[in-house]
């Protein structure tokens, strides 16, 4: 197998805290994250606000800049990238919002949104376009009679359907969906699913998702990262962290997942507090919410590493 | 024994330049002390006006049409005016919203905010009032209360700012909490913990609650009974194992079918086709019918909401059928 298509190492994303006088803390919002996806594959991103799960997937586009760190995309360098290949690299991954209202211009109408990735590219000759674009929206789902309406006149969904059309124009290598469902009603929210699903088998294309919400990712991603304050906690086979989740973090979003099933009984969440932004200095970055049994000076004092045992990695100095 | 709230036949319209709307289209509910009824829909069903309608809350362009009924212990709250109503909200009714970021006042400390809501209920000093804020605050969850007293919204978390939404609600001891998504804005760790404060309050005050939430897993493990509208009509509602477990109306399986499981063997989401549809343009006939993968002839004929089991309505003329 050659390499994979996204190589991500050591990746650090830090902002500045904005304060009215001085200068503002350094936050950090990844902290030494690395990641690789294969083509065909799909990884998800999970966590909750804060993670930092946001951050990295821009970061890996291009949109913030990286404190330190290397990516590597089909086998080029993104970071050096410039001008021409940076435009080469950006049409290989596509992104595809949350908020598909703000995501699309308002005054360009769906036809033209989806026709843009073609002609700032060059894909396809403007005799052609009108025809490409509609079956770009026969293949979202989308009938092509919408390609003359503007995203006002559409739905939620309709509209998270012309961002994925967008990003499908340029066909690229990787599609990257941060939240794209969590702002659509359940019942949409399935057909958005299965139009994901349909792709990835269709186009054979690689994914990375970023959500919080662990049931949904299951049903896109074949493995899963999971993301604590900025860094990763836990990583591995979806359905193995699912069966077995080895983190502390990981088995109490897992526990506070509410599953539509009254026999589960009370969801109780196994959590000290809510989320403190607050990292500890050095320590284990969950040490203030963290119930495990054993925590103790330790998890306040060193930084878990992750370690790999039967293709399941965690971050925890005492494990399940 | 009186239920605690009875709702009947709740209809709110909106007048458009056009036409006019009935968003909230016949609604009737009970709500007994001590009980959690769960009003669950997606985004157009009617949920939110129908809350709103309780408190007299309606925004300017929408009303109440006659014949709409309320009633907190017989009496009947949508008739009431001024002092009396007043007397109402807040004190016996109090309502939690989703985005307790923007119910929060910026300027004042949350910790004035609990207790001026004492104050303007409870016949307290402001001394009292003040310990009474404190140890409210803390009874929601708050660590070190008397030290977040002194801190304004926006140096909380956004979990932190909906414990302090339910300390003010809880405020003046009310019989009824309405709490509209109370926690959709929330990371789902704290959403648990939010949910098992408001089950803990009405289990030990025997507050009755209305909870109304477009996810159903949420209110899976917590209400007694749910209650599932779409386009402004409840189409089933059963005690919350029984709706779940032998869901009747086709709307409600669908519901369930698109929603992703975590616990269990992979199953993938079978979408349901369609969109919830506008109320300016609700089919006649029933109004899940155009969506509906079991519709027959009769469904051109508006269904109305019948007994199927004990305690368990359904607006659907397959329930009909099959009884």
């Amino acid at each position: 197998m050659s390499e994979p298509l996204l190589v991500v190492r050591g990746l650090s994303v830090e902002y500045r805290e904005r304060e009215l006088f001085g200068h503002g803390r350094r936050v950090p919002a990844v902290e030494d994250v690395s990641l690789e996806i294969c083509r065909g594959e799909t990884l998800a991103l999970v966590g909750e606000s804060g993670s930092g799960k946001s951050s990295l997937a821009q970061a890996i586009v291009r949109l913030v800049d990286v404190s330190a760190g290397e990516i590597r995309f089909a086998g080029d360098d993104v970071l050096a990238a410039r001008g021409e290949s940076l435009r080469r690299l950006r049409r290989g991954m596509q992104l595809v919002f949350q908020d598909s209202a703000t995501a699309l211009n308002p005054r360009m109408r769906v036809g033209d949104a989806v026709a843009e990735g073609l002609i700032i590219h060059q894909l396809v000759p403007p005799a052609e376009r009108a025809g490409r674009v509609a079956q770009l929206l026969e293949e979202v789902g989308l009938d092509q009679s919408l390609a003359s309406r503007y995203p006002r006149d559409l739905s939620g969904g309709q509209r998270q359907r012309v961002g994925i059309a967008r990003a499908l124009a340029v066909d690229p290598a990787l599609l990257i969906c941060d939240e794209p469902v969590s702002a659509l009603d359940v019942s949409i929210q399935a057909q958005i699913l299965a139009l994901l699903r349909g792709l990835q088998q269709r186009r054979g294309m690689a994914g990375l998702i970023i959500a919080h919400d662990l049931a949904v990712v299951r049903q896109v991603a074949q493995r899963t990262m999971v993301m604590y304050l900025g860094r990763v906690v836990e990583s591995g086979p979806t359905e193995a962290i699912l069966a077995s989740p080895r983190h502390p973090y990981t088995q109490a979003l897992i526990a506070s997942a509410p599953d539509p099933d009254p026999s589960l009984g009370e969801v109780t969440p196994a959590l000290r507090s809510d989320l403190s932004t607050a990292r500890p200095e050095g320590g284990c970055p969950f040490e203030p919410r963290c119930t495990h049994p054993r925590r103790d000076a330790r998890c306040r004092a060193e930084r878990p590493a992750l370690r790999e045992e039967g293709g399941v990695s965690s971050a925890c100095h005492y494990g399940p | 024994m009186t239920p605690l709230l009875e709702v009947r036949d709740l209809r709110v319209r909106i007048t458009l330049p056009a036409t006019t709307v009935t968003p909230v289209d016949g609604v009737s509910f009970s709500l007994n002390r001590g009980e959690m009824l769960a009003l669950v829909g997606e985004s157009g069903a009617g949920k939110s006006l129908t809350c709103l309608a309780l408190l007299q809350l309606l925004p300017a362009a929408a009303s109440l049409a006659a014949g709409s009924t309320a009633l907190l212990d017989g009496q009947d709250i949508l008739a009431l005016k001024g002092e009396a109503l007043r007397k109402i909200r807040g004190k016996r009714i109090a309502i939690v919203f989703q985005d307790a970021g923007a119910s929060l006042n910026p300027v004042l400390t949350v910790g004035d905010q609990v207790r001026e809501t004492v104050q303007a209920h409870l016949p307290v000093t402001r001394a009292e009032a003040e310990a009474r804020a404190i140890s409210l605050l803390g009874e929601m969850g708050l660590p070190e209360p008397a030290t977040q007293y002194e801190r304004y919204p926006h140096q909380l978390s956004g979990g932190m700012r909906q414990r302090v939404m339910l300390a003010i609600a809880l405020a003046a001891e009310p019989e009824l909490l309405i709490a509209d998504e109370p926690t959709s804005a929330l990371d789902v760790t704290v959403q648990a913990q939010i949910l098992a404060l408001i089950d803990r309050e009405r289990r030990t005050r025997g507050l009755g609650v209305l909870l109304v939430s477009h996810d159903l897993g949420v209110v899976a493990t917590r209400a007694d009974r749910v209650a599932v509208l779409y386009a402004g009509q409840i189409v089933e509602e059963a005690p919350t194992r029984e709706l779940f477990g032998a869901p009747s109306h086709p709307y409600t399986r669908g519901l369930l079918a698109a929603i992703p499981r975590l616990r269990g063997p992979f199953v993938a989401t079978s979408p349901m086709p369609g969109s919830v549809p506008d109320p300016a343009s609700w089919p006649s006939g029933c109004r899940f019918g155009p969506r509906c993968p079991e519709r027959f002839a009769r469904c051109d004929t508006t269904p109305e909401i019948t007994r199927h089991a004990p305690g368990h309505a359904v607006r659907c003329w397959l329930s009909e059928r099959a009884r």
